[in-house]
């Protein structure tokens, strides 16, 4: 019987630690793709502003990154992972139709910019920049002041 | 009895309102294409235009979002030329007393939710051409809200003394030892700009703590932090004055994050003023002491 319950409180404990691990697990992988999406932009418009030559093979690769990113990242908020990063405004969670639909539009933005890729340099740089104008249009709302 | 008849007597004299006459208005028309430049400046669209607007629309200044603070909750009223509901019967007199000396029309106290500590540094020709460009605006009929205050917040003539403590009077005045490119970024920063309303802390009864000017403070909504921006910031002190300017026209950071929460509106205000005024603000703000973030 003392077997049931310490088996029961090994379960518990196990349970409460891997959601704390999974929630700062979130945490970092939140992060971790809104930097993927930052070093994409900044490859494309290093490229724009003539920092480096333009490469479509790597424009399209950077624009690629994003969709990806853009795609994980609103999967990365589920109930009860509020407290996973000190940056996230609970809006996420009360408009949460609303932010997926940013990360969406994001998403597709960067899908239409790798295409402009193939088109070169001037197809590009306005694809590029209707990429980045959706990164203040959802922190405004969404990311807490910082 | 008497002492108390003594305290009410003094706090009546000492919360009266001292408004600024007319000889020191100049004696020319305000100059509406000035005044737009200060409009951006000053952020005035941020707390004054409806919410959500966008495009032409944030020229309507018929009031705006809920201003929420450890106070209570500011509802910014309708400052559109509106004659019953905006500021249309107000004169530049009027105008001017209430960003140099926070009072309105009749002489009444207005709460600092209203940074008047920050506009107080414009000179009154400034403020002469800022009322020419907002008379110039849409009138829009939207009625004011009341503000949600508790007590004692909620004695409008209790600001009085408040100002005794916070508001100075003083105009900007430029610091000859420094280039002109950095008094004009001091200028924008400490007056129009407001920037110290939220980038510098306030102690328990709403002050600022000017010891630690510009570097950083809880945000007032209660939720979040508003980043240092001295040259100790622990976020941007290692940004460049050519990194500042581009974040303040773009939104974007030298990593290409970006600009997010109430510092959207802010940066995009900024993006309307000329390329020299975004340079001067980065100078003077590399040029401030750094003070270390707080931990």
């Amino acid at each position: 019987m003392r077997g049931i319950w310490v088996a029961a409180g090994l379960v518990i404990a196990l349970a409460t630690g891997s959601a704390a691990l999974a929630a700062s697990d979130l945490g970092a992988q939140r992060e971790a793709d809104m930097k993927a999406i930052g070093g994409s932009l900044k490859t494309g418009f290093d490229m724009v502003q003539g920092k480096t030559d333009f490469d479509a093979a790597k424009a399209k690769a950077a624009m690629e990154t994003i969709v990806a990113k853009a795609t994980e990242f609103p999967t990365l908020f589920p109930a009860g992972s509020e407290s996973a990063d000190t940056k996230a405004s609970p809006k996420v969670w009360t408009d949460k139709a609303d932010f997926e639909a940013h990360a969406a539009k994001l998403a597709s933005d960067a899908k239409a910019a790798a295409a402009a890729a193939d088109g070169g340099l001037d197809a590009f740089k306005p694809a590029i920049g209707a990429v980045a104008a959706n990164c203040k249009a959802c922190h405004q709302t969404y990311r807490l002041s910082d | 009895m008497a002492a108390l008849l003594v305290g009410a007597a003094s706090f009546w004299l000492l919360t009266e309102p001292k408004p600024l006459a007319a000889s020191v208005l100049p004696d020319r028309a305000g100059d509406p294409v000035k005044g737009e430049l200060l409009f951006w400046a000053g952020g005035c669209a941020s707390c004054h235009a409806a919410p959500g607007s966008k495009g032409d629309d944030r020229l309507k200044l018929a009031g705006g979002e809920p201003i929420v603070s450890p106070f209570g909750t500011f509802h910014a009223p309708n400052i559109s030329p509106d004659k019953v509901h905006g500021i249309g019967n107000w004169s530049t007199l009027d105008f001017v007393n209430a960003m140099k000396r926070g009072l309105g029309p009749d002489g009444e106290q207005l709460y600092p939710a209203f940074p008047y500590t920050s506009y107080q540094r414009m000179p009154v020709a400034d403020l002469v051409d800022l009322k020419a460009y907002l008379d110039t605006l849409p009138a829009d009929a939207t009625p004011n809200k009341a503000h949600e205050l508790p007590f004692p917040f909620s004695i409008r003539r209790g600001v009085g003394l408040w100002k005794l403590l916070y508001l100075d009077g003083e105009t900007f005045a430029p610091d000859p030892s420094k280039s002109d490119e950095i008094n004009r970024g001091a200028y924008l920063v400490q007056g129009p700009g407001h920037c110290n309303e939220c980038h510098t802390p306030r102690n328990a009864i709403g002050g600022l703590d000017r010891s630690r000017a510009l570097a950083g403070a809880p945000d007032p909504s209660g939720k979040g932090t508003i980043p240092n921006i001295t040259p100790g910031s622990s976020t941007m002190g290692d940004w460049t004055a050519d990194d500042i300017a581009n974040f303040l026209e773009t939104g974007m950071t030298p990593d290409f994050d970006s600009v997010g929460g109430t510092m959207v509106e802010v940066q995009e205000n900024m993006a309307k003023l000329p390329a020299s005024d975004r340079a001067a603000i980065a100078a003077y703000l590399k040029d401030l002491p750094p003070i270390a973030s707080a931990k």
